[in-house]
C-alpha cells in the first residue's frame, strides 16, 4: 500500500488526463455518429488512443493500455489507408465500449482500487473487427493476385527478391532453406480451404518445392473443417530469406496465427515421409526448435513488437502478434510514422488551453475581491476625501475601471460551456434507445451557454436522470407512437438559455405526457393526498413526482424506475440553488424546466440593514419594496401582522425579531417592507432600510457556525464589512 | 521537591525535546496554546454578529477575504467580560478543518517548554474542562489549554 501512496500524485494526474481524453473522445464519437462520417476525427482519436495507451503503460494499467493499443492500431489503419471501407457504426460502438471500460476503471482508481477489469473480450472484438477490415479490403487484391500483388507488399518484396536471387546465383544451393509452417485461420472466417488454396497459389512460384496437408484443398469437402480444426500445414523449400518468408505469411487474411519454423534437410525428409505415407499426426506436429539465448533475450526485450517478425523461430500465438503482422505488412513504415506524429500531438491539441487547479482560480478570485476592498480603502480614505485632488481622482477612476475588468475576467475564468455535459446526454440517449428499442432523437440547443464550473459539476447527474426518465417513461414505443399517429421517432429537446440572472435547462419530449389521474391514483395509494383530488392544480400534481419514493411506471427497467427517481433530482438541483418546473400535456409530451443560477459564486442582490446587520437577498426573488402605510396594516387575533397590497393580505415577518437583533427601528412605518416571492409563496419582510443593490461573491458559511435557518452564506462588501445572505426559499417556507 | 528536581535534570538531558506554546493572559493568569494550532495573531477588528449562535460565538470577521468565526475566551470560560482595547487580540486557530478566532486580552510570548515538564490533568474533571495540562516554567505556572474542547465541547 505504501507504493500506492507514493504514486498518488501520478495517479491523480493520470486520472485527470485520462478523464479529459475520454471526455473528448466521447464527444468526437458522438459527432461522428451524427455526421455518419469518421474521416475528420480519425487523426484525433488515434492520438487520444495513443496517449491513453502510453499513460496507461507507464502506470502499468495493462488492461486499459491493451484496449487503447488495439484501437490505436485500428485507427492507425484507417488513417493510413484511406481506401479501407469500414462501418462507422461498428467502429463507434467499439470505441464507446472502450470508453465505458476505461471509465469504469478510472472510477475504481478514484476509489483507490487498482484497475483490474478484464478487457480481453473487448480486445478480441476489436482485433476480430480489424482483421475482418483488413480482409475485406484485401479481397479484391486476392482475386487479382496472379497478376497484381497488394501494393505495399509488392514494393516491399520485389527488391529484396531480386537481391536474394542475385545472391543465390553466387552461392547456389546452400541458400535453400526448408520450413515447416502451419496456418490457423480465425474461427468463423469461412471458406478456409479456398483461403488455403489462394495462399498456396500466391506463393508457389516463390517456393522450390512444397507439400501441404490437407493434400487436396479444392476438391476435398472436408478440407475446410480440417484446416479450421488442425490448421493448414505446409512444408516447403525456398530460396527466400526468413524475412521474405515471414512477409508472405504476414499477408494472409483472416489469420488467427501462424507457426513458421525453419527446419533442416533431415527434418524435411522426415516430414516428407510422413506426408507420403499419410501419417497426418507426424506431419502436422511442430518441429522441436532450440531457441538460442540471444533470441530469447531479444524476444523478451520488447513486448510491443511481437518477437515473431524479429525471429521466425518464436511463435506468434496470440492475436496481438497476428495483428501486428497484418499492420506491418500493410504499413511497413507505420512505426516511424507514429513516432514522428507523436511529437506534434501536444502542440496541436494543447496550444490554446491550459488546465489550472480550481483552487488557484478560487484563490485568485478571493484576492481580487480583497483588492477591490483595499481599492475602496485607499480611494475613499477619509483623510484623502477632505482634499481637492484632481489628478488623484482621475487616477483612481482609471484604477477602478481596470479593477472591474479584472474582476469580470476572473469570474469568466470559471465559466464553462454546457456543451460537454450535453454531449454526455447524447450518449445516454444513444445507449438507451439501442437497448429498449425506441427510436429517439436528442436535439440539443444552446450548448454554448456558459455556467460556472461548480454548477456544471452539479447539474450532470440530475440532468442525466431527467433524460433517462424521458426516454424510458416519456417516449412511447414505436408501435404506440404509430397508433397515436405520431412520428415513429420520438424527439427529446435539450435546451439551455440565459434568462436574467439564471440559466434555464429545458428537457422537452414529445412522448405520452404526464397522466394527472394516474399520478393522483398513485398518491392516493401512498396516502400522501392532503385535499380532495379536484383541488389539486396541475402544477401541484406534477410536483408530487418529486415526492420521495414516487415512481409512476410500474415496470422497473435497467435505466430508471428504481424508485429513487425524481426526488433525488429535485434535491440535487435545490442544492445548487435551482428549481424544477414541470409542465405537460397528456399525449403531447412533457417539459422539465430546470432553473439554475448562472453561478453559485456571484449573486446580484439587494442589501438591507437591520440594526448593525446587513442582510442581502437575491434580487430575482424580490417583487417590490415599499414603505408601509398605517391603513394597510392589520393584526390578526394571534398577533400576526399582515399588510394588504392590492387587495391581498400578506404576513409580515420582522427580520429583527426573527433573528433576535437589536434595532432602533421598530415601527413599521419607519422602516421598509420588502415583498419576496419564491416557489409561488409570497411573504413580506420588515427591515430598517435598504442599502442598495450589489453583486456579491458568495462565501459559504464556516462549518464551525451553527446552521441558521434562512442563511445561505456571507459576502464581503466593498468597505470590508460582511453581509449575511438570505435564501428566499427558506425565508418564505 | 524531589519530583521537580528529577524533571529538571531530565530537561538538561533531553533539552532538544521542546514544545512551543503561545502564552496569553486572562485576569493575570497565564495560559498556553500549543503553537501547532496557531495560524495567525491579529488585532481585534470589527465583528459581524451572526444570529442564533452559542453565547460565546461573537460572530465572524473578515480575515483577508476569509470568513472566520470568532469566540470570546472570557465568555467561554464564563468570566466577567471586559471591553476590548487596543491590546485585545484575535488568535487564529486552525484545528482540523476549522479556522476559528479566539479573542484574548493579550498575547504574552512564545515559550519553548521541555516536554518532560508538562503534566497532564484529568480532563474529565468538570472544573478544568478546557485544560489539558499544567506546567511550571521559569517560576511561572502556565495552564495549557485544550483547543479541541474549547472549540467543540
Amino acid at each position: 500500500m505504501s507504493d500506492f501512496n507514493t504514486n498518488e500524485p501520478m495517479i491523480e494526474m493520470y486520472i485527470y488526463e485520462t478523464v479529459q481524453l475520454i471526455d473528448r473522445l466521447e464527444q468526437l464519437v458522438m459527432e461522428t455518429e451524427e455526421t455518419a462520417s469518421l474521416a475528420f476525427a480519425i487523426d484525433e482519436i488515434f492520438r487520444i488512443m495513443h496517449t491513453i495507451k502510453g499513460n496507461s503503460m507507464m502506470m502499468l494499467y495493462e488492461n486499459i493500455a491493451v484496449v487503447a493499443h488495439r484501437l490505436e492500431d485500428l485507427f492507425d489503419l484507417l488513417r493510413k489507408d484511406e481506401s479501407v471501407v469500414y462501418d462507422v457504426g461498428k467502429i463507434t460502438d467499439l470505441t464507446l465500449e472502450m470508453i465505458d471500460f476505461v471509465k469504469a476503471e478510472i472510477q475504481k482508481l478514484e476509489r483507490g482500487i487498482t484497475p483490474n477489469g478484464n478487457s480481453d473480450e473487448l480486445k478480441q472484438t476489436i482485433v476480430a473487427y480489424m482483421n475482418s477490415l483488413t480482409f475485406m479490403n484485401d479481397q479484391p487484391d486476392i482475386k487479382l493476385e496472379d497478376t497484381v500483388d497488394t501494393n505495399d507488399q509488392r514494393y516491399y518484396l520485389s527488391p529484396t527478391k531480386t537481391e536474394a536471387k542475385a545472391e543465390n546465383s553466387v552461392s547456389a544451393e546452400t541458400d535453400i532453406q526448408c520450413y515447416k509452417a502451419s496456418v490457423h485461420y480465425e474461427a468463423g472466417s469461412g471458406m478456409e480451404n479456398i483461403r488455403a488454396f489462394t495462399f498456396i497459389h500466391t506463393v508457389k512460384e516463390k517456393w522450390i518445392e512444397y507439400h501441404h496437408y490437407p493434400k487436396d484443398v479444392t476438391n476435398d469437402p472436408d478440407a475446410g473443417t480440417v484446416i479450421l480444426e488442425k490448421g493448414f500445414h505446409i512444408i516447403f523449400k525456398t530460396k527466400l530469406n526468413e524475412t521474405e518468408v515471414t512477409a508472405l505469411f504476414d499477408a494472409i487474411s483472416f489469420l488467427d496465427h501462424y507457426i513458421l519454423n525453419p527446419i533442416d534437410e533431415q527434418q524435411y525428409i522426415d516430414y516428407l515421409e510422413a506426408y507420403q505415407i499419410d501419417n497426418v499426426n507426424t506431419f502436422i506436429s511442430e518441429p522441436k526448435v532450440e531457441k538460442s539465448a540471444e533470441e530469447e533475450l531479444e524476444a523478451a526485450e520488447d513486448e510491443m513488437i511481437p518477437p515473431a517478425f524479429e525471429t521466425t523461430e518464436t511463435m506468434p500465438k496470440s492475436e496481438d502478434a497476428a495483428i501486428e503482422h497484418i499492420k506491418k505488412a500493410l504499413n511497413p513504415k507505420s512505426k516511424t510514422d507514429t513516432s514522428t506524429k507523436e511529437v506534434s500531438v501536444p502542440a496541436q491539441t494543447k496550444a490554446a488551453m491550459i488546465s489550472v487547479d480550481v483552487h488557484r482560480v478560487d484563490k485568485l478570485m478571493d484576492l481580487v475581491g480583497e483588492l477591490v476592498v483595499s481599492e475602496a480603502m485607499v480611494t475613499q480614505n477619509p483623510e484623502i476625501q477632505k482634499l481637492q485632488l484632481e489628478s488623484f481622482e482621475k487616477a483612481a477612476r482609471q484604477f477602478r475601471i481596470i479593477m472591474n475588468d479584472l474582476q469580470d475576467t476572473v469570474m469568466s475564468m470559471r465559466m464553462v460551456p454546457l456543451a460537454l455535459t450535453f454531449q454526455k446526454m447524447n450518449r445516454i440517449v444513444r445507449d438507451m434507445k439501442k437497448k429498449i428499442g425506441k427510436d429517439v432523437e436528442l436535439v440539443i440547443i444552446g450548448e454554448q451557454t456558459e455556467v460556472d464550473k461548480n454548477v456544471i459539476e452539479n447539474i450532470n447527474d440530475p440532468l442525466m436522470h431527467i433524460i433517462r426518465n424521458s426516454v424510458d417513461h416519456g417516449i412511447e414505443t414505436i408501435e404506440e407512437r404509430v397508433d397515436a399517429g405520431k412520428n415513429e421517432k420520438g424527439t427529446i429537446t435539450l435546451e439551455a438559455k440565459h434568462s436574467g440572472g439564471d440559466v434555464w435547462i429545458i428537457v422537452k419530449d414529445d412522448g405520452r405526457g404526464l397522466d394527472r389521474e394516474k399520478i393522483l391514483d398513485k398518491c392516493e395509494d401512498r396516502g400522501i393526498l392532503t385535499k380532495s383530488r379536484e383541488d389539486y392544480s396541475d402544477r401541484e400534481v406534477y410536483e408530487m413526482l418529486f415526492a420521495p419514493g414516487f415512481s409512476t411506471k410500474e415496470q422497473v427497467t435497467e435505466f430508471s424506475g428504481r424508485g429513487v427517481g425524481l426526488d433525488v433530482v429535485a434535491k440535487n438541483i435545490k442544492k445548487i440553488g435551482g428549481s424544477v418546473i414541470i409542465s405537460s400535456e397528456l399525449g403531447m409530451g412533457s417539459e422539465f424546466a430546470i432553473k439554475i443560477p448562472l453561478t453559485l459564486a456571484i449573486i446580484n442582490s439587494m442589501m438591507m440593514q437591520v440594526g448593525k446587520t446587513i442582510f442581502s437577498v437575491p434580487i430575482v426573488s424580490i417583487r417590490s419594496s415599499f414603505i408601509a402605510n398605517e391603513r394597510d396594516i392589520t393584526t390578526d387575533p394571534d398577533g400576526h401582522e399582515m399588510v394588504i397590497v392590492r387587495g391581498q393580505a400578506y404576513p409580515i415577518i420582522r427580520l429583527h425579531k426573527r433573528y433576535n437583533l437589536e434595532t432602533e427601528v421598530k415601527a413599521l412605518s419607519d422602516g421598509i417592507l420588502m415583498m419576496i416571492e419564491e416557489n409561488g409563496r409570497t411573504r413580506v419582510f420588515f427591515a430598517d432600510a435598504i442599502l442598495g443593490e450589489q453583486q456579491l461573491v458568495v462565501k459559504s458559511p464556516p462549518h464551525y457556525l451553527k446552521h441558521v435557518e434562512g442563511l445561505t452564506g456571507f459576502a464581503l462588501l466593498g468597505d470590508g464589512r460582511i453581509s449575511i445572505i438570505l435564501d428566499p426559499d427558506q425565508l418564505v417556507s | 521537591m524531589n519530583h521537580e528536581n528529577i524533571a529538571e535534570e531530565a530537561v538538561a538531558l533531553t533539552s532538544q525535546e521542546l514544545k512551543k506554546f503561545l502564552t496569553i493572559s486572562i485576569d493575570n493568569e497565564i495560559y498556553g496554546i500549543d503553537i501547532e494550532h496557531v495560524n495567525d495573531i491579529n488585532r481585534i477588528q470589527e465583528i459581524t454578529e451572526v444570529p442564533n449562535q452559542d453565547h460565546y460565538v461573537m460572530g465572524i470577521i473578515n480575515l483577508r477575504g476569509q470568513i472566520v468565526p470568532v469566540i470570546d475566551i472570557r465568555r467561554r470560560f464564563v468570566k466577567n467580560e471586559i471591553e476590548y482595547d487596543d491590546r485585545t487580540c484575535i488568535i487564529v486557530i486552525r484545528y482540523e478543518e476549522n479556522i476559528v478566532g479566539l479573542i484574548v486580552d493579550r498575547v504574552v510570548e512564545v515559550l519553548s517548554i521541555p516536554i518532560s515538564l508538562l503534566t497532564k490533568t484529568d480532563s474529565n474533571d468538570q472544573k478544568s474542562k478546557f485544560i489539558m495540562g499544567i506546567t511550571k516554567y521559569n517560576d511561572q505556572i502556565i495552564t495549557l489549554l485544550d483547543i479541541e474542547r474549547i472549540l467543540f465541547d
